[in-house]
């Protein structure tokens, strides 16, 4: 069944574009969709949600230490998926107030993003957070529909900082751009993309307290640091910029589909206290690929993300006259991420409501080395991550339409060693080492969700949405969330 | 059409290019240490030698023996090293001696580096030396700086009494915590010093006997009485006062209490220990009389400051001290903050600390204090004294004076209640 046929049986049957605006089946196509000239194949309908709501989740133990023990947070969110007759817009916009808790060894935001250059101390804590996000997408066709293109604008402020000693204050700006184009030959579009984003964040850590300060560490990887310049350097730059182009063959309706993409990012960090030294870089190379079968009622999807990150710390020598010139550069850190998955989804379409099932399978492994240090640090870790979801969405009557979904995800670990760091290990070594441990060991996590929309008139509905996550991990971590969210769609 | 299509993505990767990371893989580089010994000692009486790489962006140490050798080549990962050297040589006269020599800052490049490490061997001046530095300073109740009370403790290490008389205490002119490219660059025989103070006496004057020591205060009074978190310095043997041309900043003079003869200082108010501890102290035996140092010693430094303003010349105009003369020294530091010892490591291989970082407010009610090595048969402390101060001091210790009367040691007010050597070794 096509799109148009989906929507066109929902019309006549069921209320609502709400039903026929099925993202969980477009999962398979992650990557290939993430085109923006690909936009209009995004949903079946229009459709626009305001949000606001609250989300608060906690662990009993951080799973990973730099992220924290979970967060709180307010939100408000209005998106916009719009069909007209001659393009498909896209839209939205969100402000995000909240706390992320229980932080250690990272003072910094975005720490997957930077890492392995955290700047962090050996207090850490919770942190207030604030984020702004907007952006839209245009997409449309030329040339009697031979043609498409599509362009993406979205920008990102985020602002956190705590109040207690020691206080981290950081500011990011990030402005993602896209543009793609394609041309259909017989019942395909071969779509070719580029991308990129401008990011920059700036970080201070300052200390009020009549106790005093400690010290600020420049973390360099795998619990290692630039030992150098710990102590008072407590003013720090990130700034980089990733770019990447992506092609894609896309089916106008159903039949085979297929994306490669490759992108690179390359990342400084900047100590401004000693003249805006430029202490470590990060140089990562991405590429990934996804091939499957959209069908009306199914899809199935294989991808695989080959991704290789090197931490650069750069050598400086005899700081005299208050500059440290820079010798030499050593690729000290290296990181390889290679991921493989098998993805499927099927949806069935009730006279009163649509059912999407959704199952994949993931094989994940990660290697990281740190050789600077005289015991070269190495970790590994093999994941093997199978998860089935379930969604429906269907009419409750006259006035009411009932989503619910329920998903469960299991994390095995066949293989994991780490080399290279002892029980001597200093603070961030040994966070290091516990982070880990909880890396290599099982997870499973379980989620439920149901939001129930009153249909006030026509394609107008208004609900409420709740939503509780349970995670089990390893070492008796286990962790809840919950959300509840006011919805007003139309 | 097809072609045309495939055509852009392969334009666009070359466009935007792959990222390249453009450093050198970390592979150990081969680094090459000759050292060198003084032309009076004869080299067959060396052994147990031990070449010591301390990678200064890592922070971590490696240890190479090399028993006799005098060349020596190791593989270590590239970056800056501060290479120490340490042996034991059976002197001419049959007498057993440490042969030190210490090299800051050498580049091991991922190709490799060779570098000529210099020796001395370490004499013991058989004089006072250095036991204690209370730079630091007490807090009041309400939180603020106290000034007054810091103390430097000279001690008898000896077996035979020492006469103190003309024994000059100095502090550097330089920071250990800022570093230029000094013109003249004198560190290889002189210290520059910006303030000299010096007991006074005739020769027999001042007697110190076998584990005594000379308590000399910055104002030498109960302090308790302007400040109860402080203590009684009172019964100091001597304090350095200043008359002040400031009216802002004026000096105690306790007339109960000697003052030492102030010889220079750079500041027309009153001299204060750096009380976050950024210089070296030291003491000297300068073997000319006052005006003839000070009229022959004097001399102009110049340098270049880098800011984000741009480059600028500077001078400064202070007096150096032969190492010859220099009796002890000791280099301060603050942990987060030391870039260079400012003096020759012949004189001191290593620094020490109160507090870890740059402003620590944990670094009041705090000394360091020279290390116990043991008991003497008369019940006397011996201490160590390797012309190392990281090895020879404990840092970031509770000052012996807080100890001994029990008073506040933190803003508290909680009394110290521990009686110490050396501010580890219980007593």
């Amino acid at each position: 069944m096509t799109a148009a046929a989906m929507v066109a049986q929902a019309k006549a049957e069921i209320a609502p574009a709400l039903i026929a605006c099925d993202t969980l089946a477009n999962s398979t196509a992650s990557v290939t969709l993430r085109l923006p000239a690909l936009s209009p194949w995004l949903q079946g309908a229009s459709l626009s949600a305001i949000s606001a709501g609250y989300a608060d989740e906690s662990f009993d133990k951080a799973p990973q230490s730099a992220f924290g023990k979970g967060a709180r947070k307010g939100f408000f969110d209005a998106e916009t998926y719009l069909k007209t007759s001659r393009a498909t817009i896209t839209g939205h916009a969100s402000y995000t107030n909240g706390k992320r808790r229980g932080i250690e060894g990272c003072e910094v935001s975005d720490p997957a993003l930077i890492y392995p250059y955290l700047t962090a101390d050996t207090i850490g804590g919770d942190m207030n957070t604030e984020c702004y996000r907007f952006g839209g997408s245009y997409a449309s066709s030329f040339g009697g529909g031979k043609w498409i293109y599509g362009a993406e604008l979205h920008y990102r402020a985020l602002q956190e900082y705590r109040q207690r000693d020691p206080r981290p204050k950081n500011t990011v700006g990030q402005l993602d751009f896209a543009l793609s184009f394609g041309r259909k030959l017989d019942d395909y579009f071969v779509v070719v993309g580029g991308d990129a984003y401008k990011y920059s964040q700036s970080g201070s850590i300052s200390f009020v307290s009549d106790l005093g300060a400690v010290k600020v560490h420049h973390l360099t990887g795998l619990g290692t640091q630039y030992n150098r310049f710990a102590g008072s350097n407590r003013e720090v730059n990130f700034s980089g910029w990733r770019r990447g182009v992506t092609l894609a063959i896309w089916p106008s309706t159903v039949g085979a589909f297929a994306s490669v993409g490759y992108h690179c990012l390359t990342l400084g960090k900047v100590l401004k206290s000693l003249n805006n030294l430029p202490s470590n870089r990060v140089v990562d190379n991405q590429v990934e690929a996804e091939a499957g079968w959209r069908a009306g009622a199914w899809s199935v999807s294989a991808s695989a993300d080959y991704n290789h990150r090197s931490g650069i710390d750069n050598i400086f020598g005899d700081p005299a006259g208050n500059v440290y010139p820079e010798l030499f550069s050593l690729a000290n850190y290296k990181a390889s991420h290679i991921s493989a998955s098998a993805k499927g989804a099927w949806r069935h379409m009730f006279a009163t409501g649509r059912l999407t099932l959704a199952g994949s399978l993931s094989y994940v492994g990660h290697k990281e080395t740190y050789t600077g240090s005289a015991a070269v640090r190495q970790a590994r870790l093999t994941w093997l991550r199978p998860g089935i979801s379930a969604s429906y969405a269907g009419n409750l009557g006259r006035k009411f339409i009932l989503e619910a979904s329920a998903d469960a995800r299991a994390s095995f670990v066949p293989d994991s060693s780490l080399d290279g760091i002892g029980a001597d290990a200093d603070y961030f070594g040994r966070l290091y080492m516990r982070d880990f441990d909880i890396a290599a060991g099982r997870s499973v996590d379980a989620a439920l969700a149901a939001s129930l929309l009153y249909v006030l008139k026509g394609d107008y509905a208004l609900g409420l949405r709740l939503s509780y996550r349970h995670t089990a991990m390893s070492q008796a971590i286990h962790g809840n969330a919950f959300g509840a969210a006011l919805t007003f769609k139309f | 059409m097809i072609n045309k299509n495939i055509l852009f993505p392969v334009l666009a990767l070359g466009v935007f290019g792959a990222c390249s990371d453009n450093a050198c893989d970390p592979v150990p580089a081969k680094a090459g240490v000759h050292i060198s010994v003084p032309a009076d000692i004869d080299i067959s009486g060396l052994r147990d030698g031990s070449l010591t790489f301390y990678n200064i962006s890592s922070g971590e140490s490696l240890s190479t023996p090399c028993g006799a050798g005098l060349s020596v080549e190791t593989m270590v990962q590239p970056g800056v090293y501060n290479i120490s050297y340490s042996a034991t040589v059976t002197l001419a006269n049959g007498v057993e001696a440490a042969l030190r020599g210490q090299i800051a800052g050498v580049q091991i490049t991922p190709g490799g580096a060779s570098t000529t490490l210099s020796t001395f061997a370490a004499v013991d001046t058989d004089d006072l030396i250095i036991s204690e530095l209370f730079f630091t300073g007490t807090l009041q109740t309400s939180g603020n700086q106290y000034n007054g009370d810091q103390y430097i403790k000279l001690y008898n290490n000896t077996g035979h009494t020492v006469y103190a008389d003309g024994l000059t205490i100095f502090e550097s002119q330089f920071l250990t915590t800022q570093k230029f490219n000094y013109t003249p660059d004198l560190i290889a025989s002189d210290v520059s010093v910006d303030a000299l103070y010096t007991i006074p006496g005739s020769g027999t004057d001042y007697p110190v006997e076998p584990g005594e020591e000379l308590l000399i205060a910055d104002i030498a009074i109960d302090h308790r009485e302007i400040n109860r978190n402080s203590f009684d310095l009172s019964h100091a043997d001597f304090e350095w006062y200043d008359q002040s041309s400031t009216p802002a900043y004026t000096d105690i003079d306790n007339p109960a209490v000697e003052n030492l003869d102030k010889w220079y200082c750079y500041t027309l108010s009153i001299w204060q220990l750096h009380n976050r501890g950024l210089k070296a102290y030291g003491i000297a035996r300068i073997p000319v009389d006052k005006d003839e140092y000070l009229s022959g010693y004097r001399y102009t430094v110049e340098y270049d400051q880098t800011t984000a303003a741009g480059t600028f010349p500077m001078s400064k105009t202070c007096y150096r001290l032969p190492n010859e003369w220099v009796v002890d020294i000791v280099n301060c530091s603050v942990e987060s903050e030391y870039l260079w010892n400012v003096c020759t490591p012949a004189l001191d291989m290593g620094w020490t600390h109160c507090g870890t970082v740059d402003g620590d407010k944990n670094r009041y009610f705090h000394a360091v204090r020279r290390k116990v090595l043991t008991l003497g048969a008369d019940g006397h402390p011996l201490l160590s004294d390797t012309n190392n101060s990281s090895q020879d001091f404990n840092s970031f210790v509770t000052p012996s004076e807080i100890e001994r009367q029990g008073t506040a040691a933190g803003i508290d007010g909680k009394p110290a209640s521990t009686q110490t050597y050396d501010g580890v070794m219980p007593k």
